[in-house]
């Protein structure tokens, strides 16, 4: 009995360690494109004040004579590059986040599944222990099933043009 | 995306498209990290309470 709890605690403790170091890894992966945006938009607001001057002619045309512009141009094009780069690898990773929230849940529900059976013929002390880890396994249950939510909303976001992706 | 056929008002609107995507970048990995400090406390919490429940159950 206390061998089969202590099997689901191991599992559940790995797997949810396992999607907190993958989530970990979105967030790094969205840091980094913020990065990226933050190169492109210091670029973009150099080449828009040089633009502006002659508002009706395009880049090309400007940046034949400007030197400077037609560096700007290339910094731009350059983070933009890395940022596409940067937007694959976090498709990636947030597939793998999600495999790994939905395992840690799967595990969950299983070891709800097994203490709710094996409550059934416990004396007060075990059932006193038991409510606090129905709980606890509770409560991790509902934090996964917000950051599935949050996962997905970034796998969305990442099929919108214009957005993160 | 090529800038050579852009003009400043399209320089203008991929400037301010740019800027809204950075904002909501950042955003997200705030949010991403703080969902990721829950999972590790509820971890722990788990971790614990099952610790006590594998005692009761010796």
């Amino acid at each position: 009995m206390g061998q089969k709890s202590n099997e689901f605690t191991q599992k559940l403790t790995a797997a949810m360690t396992k999607a907190s170091t993958d989530v970990g890894r979105c967030s790094n992966g969205l840091a980094l494109i913020g990065y990226n945006r933050h190169d492109m938009d210091q670029a973009l607001e150099k080449i828009e004040a040089k633009m502006k001057l002659q508002p009706t002619k395009t880049f090309e045309e400007l940046a034949k004579t400007d030197a400077e512009l037609k560096k700007l141009g290339e910094k731009f094009e350059n983070a933009e590059k890395e940022l596409e780069t940067n937007k694959a690898k976090l498709k990636a990773t947030v597939t793998l986040a999600q495999t790994s929230v939905n395992s840690a849940q799967d595990v969950i529900t299983k070891f709800l599944a097994f203490c709710t059976e094996k409550a059934k013929t416990w004396n007060p002390l075990k059932k006193k222990s038991l409510a606090k880890s129905l709980a606890a396994l509770s409560k991790a249950n509902v934090d996964l099933a917000n950051l599935k939510k949050f996962l997905d909303g970034v796998a969305d976001l990442q099929k919108q043009k214009g957005n993160l992706a | 995306m090529k800038l050579s056929k852009l003009k400043f008002a399209d320089v203008q609107k991929l400037a301010t498209a740019n800027e809204a995507a950075e904002k909501a970048s950042k955003e997200g990995a705030t949010k991403l990290g703080d969902a990721q400090k829950v999972v590790a406390a509820a971890e722990k919490q788990v971790e614990s309470e099952s610790k006590e429940l594998q005692t009761t159950d010796e």
